[in-house]
């Protein structure tokens, strides 16, 4: 190829990173709603109601609720190696 | 080599079927995705037991699935866009 110049690489690098983004948008969204499907639509009908609604938005939110409090109990294992085997067995 | 870079032509040209062909293969990884996660859920509810042929109950509910999944998907872009920007320290 004839040499692509300087901004068409930045342009198309701008580009891929775009798409990076929102490719890990896209997969956290559809994960999410794996997950919420679950636990939110019992039979699945021609719509989805009021209570189905809501529970997918409050499913989203206590899972980075989860998230936060995993993050904090992990934190608390990895905090060296006598705390580390108090909490039962050190973090590494 | 004659120089090309002044004019518009070959090298304006390529760079734009670059392009097109990347953002048509974005496209279409998306298209792949999306399809891969209904058919999995959609596949777990609505086919109990894999019979020789979809039945019409089966196929009515993988439409139904389809739809209802695809609007929940909706719900939960806005919750996450909405939670994860609550999270932020700088706001």
């Amino acid at each position: 190829m004839d040499g692509i110049k300087q901004e068409e690489a930045l342009e198309l690098q701008r580009l891929l990173q775009e798409r990076q983004s929102l490719s890990i948008f896209e997969e956290a969204t559809l994960h999410y709603t794996s997950l919420c499907f679950d636990k939110c639509i019992g039979r699945i009908g021609t719509k989805l109601d009021s209570s189905e609604q809501t529970c997918l938005s409050n499913c989203v939110e206590r899972f980075f609720d989860v998230s936060e409090s995993v993050l904090y109990h992990i934190a608390g294992s990895a905090d060296g190696p006598n705390q580390g085997q108090e909490k039962g067995g050190s973090f590494f | 080599m004659a120089d090309m870079s002044g004019s518009p032509g070959a090298n304006e040209m390529t760079f734009e079927q670059i392009k097109e062909t990347a953002l048509f293969q974005m496209q279409m990884n998306i298209v792949q995705t999306l399809t891969s996660a209904i058919s999995d859920k959609c596949f777990e509810r609505c086919v109990t037991k894999p019979g020789s042929r979809l039945d019409s109950s089966e196929t009515s509910c993988v439409s139904r699935c389809t739809q209802r999944f695809l609007e929940a998907r909706s719900i939960v872009a806005a919750a996450y866009v909405k939670a994860s920007s609550a999270s932020r320290e700088f706001e």
